[in-house]
């Protein structure tokens, strides 16, 4: 009949914190980290093609110092028309013209090296239409 | 009677024992509630952080890009459509002439490509990204970029339009 | 053992147990945090220096095209300076955090002059000497103006090509 109740700590409540704790703790650190790496990458390949671009556009420049070279010998250039890299997929092509020994630059534009063959990328649907 | 003070004598000695580990869990639970309120908030310091800065810079570049392929000075124009200022790029689609053009509108940078001289609304074009403050300022071969960020930080960039007409 | 111990020490184990529960519940917390704590400040670091990166490829952009649409006498080693939010100072407005240098390097050929640009961003630091720091973000570019060699008297004429 006199029973006593002994009141104490539930055995576990702590690990039971200490779990849900550590798993929100790493879902946000991964995610965190996650983020920050993928937005550098991003930045970094955007750095890249800037630099890329400039490298171009430079061999652009020396392009036409040598053909102004060229015509002030008399020699006039091979091509009205030259193309630097800037990616593998796009290019810097630049377009001039001569007269009367004078050196002009008509273009400087960047352009696609490749043009994407849709005929070649066309989806392949294997669904049958019935009517 | 014995019974009574053994009780007491045990009250005694759990009393203090049982503050000190309750004070230490309460410190435990206060501390893991700290660092998962901390974690909670570096997080959304560097989402807000990642997206201001390309809010500021990634219209800065686009446009760029838009620019390195139009070529000649001739073929931007500043203009306007419903009273948003506008920068238009002209180029030719098989013989046809068209206009691409990149405008602010109602908290986007918006792009329409159109046969030039077509009629259209700012609402008609496509939102490309967020934008909140763009501006620009043709003058000459000259184009004067700026980009502002939700906070309203700012960025600036300077083009130069490469190329120039032949002489007849 | 009377009756009275018995309660006594299954209340003091008890006790014992949940406390050397705790003990190990925190320092296991403990190592925890201090790995995780590690992977957050690595995030905030990567976050700072994407966010440096852009802002410094859009400055380093920036000083390159201003220095093409100088005209040859204007050329010289040229500073835009930014604040710590990288946004651009005017003359007298805060102490610059970063800024974007052009040094010009010119190469005379034989119908004109070939200027070579070195865009460097670095960012302001405590020490005097800023070229001992790393650069945030470098970029080379070019400029040819045609026209007529230095005269005799040291005048030159140079147009630009466009």
């Amino acid at each position: 009949m006199n029973r006593k109740l002994n009141m104490s700590f539930g055995t576990g409540a702590p690990v039971i914190i200490l779990i849900f704790v550590v798993l929100c703790l790493t879902v946000l650190a991964s995610l965190s980290l996650m983020t920050a790496l993928s937005d550098f990458r991003l930045t970094e390949k955007s750095a890249d093609y800037t630099a890329a671009y400039y490298a171009a556009d430079s061999a652009a420049e020396a392009w036409l110092a040598e053909v102004d070279a060229g015509l002030s010998r008399g020699t006039l250039p091979e091509s009205v028309t030259a193309s630097f890299p800037v990616t593998d997929r796009q290019a810097l092509q630049v377009t001039i013209s001569v007269t009367d020994g004078r050196l002009r630059l008509l273009e400087e534009k960047l352009t696609a090296v490749e043009v994407w063959d849709y005929d070649e990328h066309l989806p392949q649907f294997s669904d049958v239409i019935v009517e | 009677m014995d019974s009574r003070i053994n009780n007491q004598r045990r009250k005694e000695y759990r009393s203090p024992d049982t503050l000190c580990i309750l004070l230490l869990l309460c410190v435990f639970a206060f501390s893991a509630l700290m660092m998962a309120v901390f974690g909670a908030n570096a997080y959304t310091r560097i989402s807000t952080q990642k997206e201001l800065h390309f809010q500021r810079t990634t219209p800065l570049f686009y446009i760029a890009g838009k620019v390195r392929q139009t070529g000649a000075p001739a073929a931007v124009r500043q203009d306007q459509c419903g009273g948003v200022p506008a920068l238009v790029f002209t180029s030719d689609d098989g013989g046809e002439p068209c206009e691409t053009w990149i405008y602010e509108y109602d908290g986007s940078l918006y792009e329409l490509y159109i046969d030039a001289g077509a009629e259209f609304e700012p609402v008609d074009g496509t939102p490309i990204l967020d934008s909140h403050g763009l501006s620009f300022h043709l003058n000459g071969g000259r184009l004067t970029l700026t980009a502002a960020g939700q906070n309203g930080q700012r960025s600036e960039m300077t083009l130069t339009l490469r190329g120039g007409e032949a002489d007849e | 053992m009377n009756s009275a111990d018995r309660p006594r020490s299954a209340g003091v184990s008890r006790l014992s147990v949940f406390l050397l529960e705790l003990i190990i519940v925190i320092a296991f917390f403990a190592m925890a945090s201090a790995v995780l704590l590690q992977v957050f400040a690595k995030a905030d670091q990567l976050s700072d220096r994407a966010e440096n990166l852009s802002c410094a490829a859009a400055a380093a952009t920036d000083a390159a095209e201003r220095q093409r649409t100088l005209s040859p006498e204007e050329i010289e080693t040229r500073r835009y300076y930014y604040d710590e939010n990288w946004e651009p100072l005017t003359e007298g407005s805060g102490p610059p955090s970063f800024y974007a240098e052009a040094a010009p390097e010119f190469s005379i050929g034989e119908a004109g002059t070939l200027v070579s640009f070195t865009i460097t961003v670095r960012q302001i630091g405590e020490s005097r000497n800023d070229e001992d720091q790393i650069p945030l973000y470098t970029l080379q570019t070019k400029k040819y103006y045609s026209g007529k060699y230095p005269q005799s008297d040291g005048t030159q004429e140079k147009e630009d090509v466009q």
